[in-house]
């Protein structure tokens, strides 16, 4: 160890002091990012919830021009499509995921995961895309008069006749989620051990019924927690329900076709218009944080469940 | 007794084929509609020319704004949250110890980060532009998507750096090595193929994405010469088109789905490979 | 190198948690030759190499009490210059871990990173060391393919040609030759019985018969504790301890 060996450790370390502190402060700020982001909204939406918050959240009149920011019309629109996505999602995501995970074989079903694991990557503006060209379509021509005519209840009977509505805006965000909640759900089932099954089928129960007794009743958290994740992406979803809902601001969306205008929309396409009236633009920034709220509360929900069946499980 | 608990199996088998069938039909569907709508609307001129004057109104032009546009967004994004990831990344696996309080935190910071909609990332950048009177530009987009990318890059690059072998991490330290050294001169070799997974989904990801550039990146007719004049993208695109009245407009909204979709798809695919070619030093 | 001091070792211990490893160890090693660390599988004797040059705090909820002098200064300081003290040491592990790089970059990348060398340098450097451990002939032709390309018997002296490289004093091996096919562990045994007059080689093994070939002293570790150390010749011969009588005799499993 010479001379050579010496002078090169100090560079050396510098080097790696170099790196550890900076890499220290970066990831320092993925926790500065978080708050800078409550922050940002949160101070931006400041002034209009200063003056009135009771109005803004609760109150129904949307006239930027007269300052009367009554966000709850979206604020429905946007659990409603929600809340009709994940009726439509949850069935069927559920029945697919027993499927793969206790009929299929196992080559198939990862194949079968992979290949909904890359369509729903595919970029939310193609599942709006998707939904103009044909949910619109389908819709207006045959789901709406079908149900109109059939069902005589409010929830089917509406003046729109575009097809551009809150059922529209469900089927494509049920289909953009179901992946997501096929895969939670069948790692959920997955995951329950292999001795629970042998013991109930050993005693003469069919496939169907150890999977209603055992699996579904076992696995019945991790599902809840399914479908609260799934809401919380579902929520926050933008392009696709811009295109496909309708996002006109008339009424509250009562039937399943009228047309609805959530939170996301609202963000997306006002934003434009803000800049001329301050109290417009804490409406929408407030809309922001009211939707990183929604959905940081239901993924904190989400994940506190499935991290307690982790821990019961060890 | 057994013929009503058969009945029952079958009839709840029934319905998950069923549900199977809806789910793969929608999805396939998707992919199906934009094909057909896309192929019948692609030309060389669509690909290969820039929008010409009333060209809202069904004038001349094709899609080249876009695609050159989220090609540029979409990188420029992707490299800076490698960048950003790659620090975070490497100190919570090197400098900290994979599973320390601090580590984890991070971790679960990340997580929340990916929880959040793309469209308050959106307001978010669009509120600090106001703050600081920055005009939409490709420069102030990609920032905002490189934090919309950030948890998908950083977690998928934690993910392989966990799996690189405790006594390959011994073995290099026992020769004398700094973590700097040991990071970027044994693990990166290692952990390349998995970082380059992480790359591409997150490419992926982001030139997917619209409601974070909608208000940061805004739209041009022009093709993407600088990075402080505002640019187009794909998934705008197909938007903006798709809403005009005007049935030629709506093709090239058509075009910018199926090239949209395309590359979605291929990054999608290329990122699930593995990479023979690139991984031929990686230790088994 | 100059007059060495040989290796102290005062009231070591180490313990995982809650869990003590290492009941305060007291040792000698005396410098050059090779000194054996016996003892039936799981009773701490890699714990108490890894201490040696703190490879052992790369693990989590570790602690580890105690002095450990090498040339005079005690290595678990923490203020020890760690690299400084790494460089002194070539450790072999139990499964060979090779480097995600070519043969010869394995070889070169200890040596280059202390030391800035022209390629000449360097190649010569990669032969030198390729040839002491009996490789350089099975490898020349393919310097630059992956390590990982190798036999489990080639990439235990590739890395033992790594760790001398760096211009060790000390050689540290856990259970070296375990994984390997008895052809590549004689071999490697033969290295040792060669490196031996040059440096001081520190080797863990539970094979008894392994320690008989090749110690000049051994130390019997049993449950945490050091039972005995003495000269191989007196430690097999003439045991004091009745553990160490039982062990030798087959009556401790492991």
């Amino acid at each position: 160890m010479d001379e050579l060996f010496f002078l090169k450790l100090k560079k050396r370390r510098k080097v790696n002091r170099f790196v550890r502190r900076f890499s220290f402060l970066m990831s320092l700020s993925v926790f500065c990012l978080f708050i800078l982001i409550c922050l940002m909204l949160f101070g931006s939406s400041f002034s209009l919830l200063r003056k009135d918050v009771f109005g803004v959240i609760f109150g129904t009149e949307w006239l930027p021009h007269q300052e009367k920011f009554g966000l709850l019309y979206f604020i429905w629109g946007s659990i409603y499509t929600t809340l009709l996505a994940l009726i439509i999602s949850v069935p069927i995501s559920l029945f697919t995921a027993i499927l793969i995970s206790e009929y299929m074989p196992k080559k198939l079903a990862m194949n079968t995961k992979l290949i909904f694991d890359v369509l729903s990557g595919v970029s939310p503006v193609v599942y709006g895309f998707w939904g103009v060209m044909a949910i619109v379509p389908l819709t207006r021509n045959f789901i709406q008069p079908f149900l109109a005519d059939n069902l005589h209840i409010k929830l089917f009977l509406s003046d729109n006749k575009s097809g551009f509505s809150v059922f529209s805006a469900a089927i494509v965000l049920a289909v953009m989620v179901s992946p997501l909640m096929v895969s939670i759900s069948e790692e959920v089932l997955r995951a329950i051990p292999f001795e629970i099954r042998q013991a109930t089928m050993s005693l003469g129960a069919t496939k169907w019924e150890m999977v209603k007794k055992v699996l579904l009743k076992k696995g019945a958290t991790g599902i809840v927690a399914a479908i609260i994740l799934s809401f919380s992406r579902t929520v926050g979803e933008t392009m696709a329900v811009l295109m496909v809902a309708g996002c006109q601001m008339s009424k509250m969306a009562i039937s399943a076709f009228d047309p609805a205008y959530p939170l996301p929309a609202l963000i997306a396409n006002t934003f434009g218009e803000t800049m001329s009236i301050p109290l417009y633009k804490s409406a929408i920034f407030l809309a922001a944080f009211i939707l990183l709220i929604l959905t940081l509360a239901s993924n904190l929900f989400g994940w506190s469940i499935l991290l307690r069946i982790e821990e019961e499980k060890s | 007794m057994i013929s009503a608990k058969k009945i029952e199996e079958k009839i709840f088998k029934i319905l998950m084929y069923i549900s199977f069938s809806l789910l793969s039909i929608a999805l396939v569907s998707i992919i199906a509609v934009v094909f057909v709508k896309g192929l019948g609307a692609l030309s060389f001129k669509m690909l290969f020319s820039v929008p010409q004057g009333g060209y809202y109104l069904g004038g001349e032009g094709g899609i080249l704004n876009a695609i050159l546009g989220s090609i540029a967004i979409g990188s420029i994004a992707t490299l800076l949250s490698f960048l950003y990831a790659f620090c975070i990344v490497f100190y919570i696996n090197v400098y900290r110890f994979s599973k320390s309080q601090f580590s984890r935190s991070v971790r679960f910071f990340l997580d929340i980060l990916w929880g959040i909609p793309s469209i308050v990332y959106g307001a978010f950048g669009f509120g600090i532009m106001l703050i600081f009177k920055i005009p939409a530009s490709l420069l102030a987009g990609a920032l905002t998507l490189s934090f919309v990318i950030l948890p998908i890059m950083a977690r998928t690059m934690d993910e392989t750096l966990r799996m690189i072998p405790f006594e390959m991490k011994q073995a290099a330290y026992s020769l004398g090595a700094t973590r700097f050294e040991i990071s970027y001169k044994v693990i990166i070799k290692q952990a390349f193929p998995g970082l380059l997974t992480a790359i591409l989904l997150a490419f992926g990801r982001g030139i997917g994405d619209a409601a974070s550039i909608l208000m940061t990146a805004s739209y041009t007719d022009s093709l993407p010469t600088s990075l402080l004049r505002p640019v187009a993208t794909l998934p705008l695109c197909v938007f903006f088109q798709l809403s005009t009245p005007f049935k030629e407009v709506q093709e090239r909204g058509y075009a910018a789905a199926f090239v949209l979709t395309i590359l979605m798809l291929l990054v999608s695919l290329l990122a699930r490979l593995s990479f023979k070619s690139f991984s031929k030093y990686v230790v088994k | 190198m100059g007059a060495k001091q040989p290796i102290k070792i005062e009231n070591l211990s180490v313990s995982y948690g809650n869990q003590k490893v290492l009941k305060s160890i007291n040792l000698e090693i005396p410098e050059k030759g090779i000194t054996v660390i016996l003892g039936p599988s799981g009773c701490g004797k890699s714990t108490l190499l890894k201490c040696f040059n703190r490879i052992i705090e790369l693990e989590e909820n570790v602690e580890v009490e105690g002095k450990l002098f090498v040339d005079g200064e005690d290595v678990l300081h923490p203020k020890t210059d760690l690299i400084v003290l790494r460089k002194k040491m070539g450790l072999l592990l139990q499964k060979p871990q090779v480097l995600p790089m070519s043969i010869y970059d394995n070889v070169a990348f200890g040596a280059k990173i202390h030391k800035n060398m022209k390629k000449k340098e360097a190649d010569e450097l990669v032969e030198k060391e390729l040839r002491k451990v009996n490789l350089w002939d099975e490898v020349k032709e393919r310097l630059k393919s992956p390590a990982d390309k190798l036999s489990i018997g080639q990439q235990q002296r590739l890395c033992l040609a790594r760790g001398l490289a760096v211009e060790p004093e000390i050689i540290l091996g856990d259970e070296p030759t375990s994984a390997l096919d008895p052809l590549s562990a004689e071999v490697i045994e033969k290295q040792f019985l060669n490196l031996k007059e040059n440096y001081t080689i520190i080797l863990v093994t539970h094979m008894l018969r392994q320690a008989k070939r090749l110690a000049d002293f051994v130390a019997f570790i049993y449950l945490g504790e050091l039972v005995e150390f003495n000269s191989a010749a007196e430690f097999f011969s003439n045991p004091k301890d009745e553990r160490t009588k039982r062990y030798l005799s087959g009556l401790i499993a492991g």
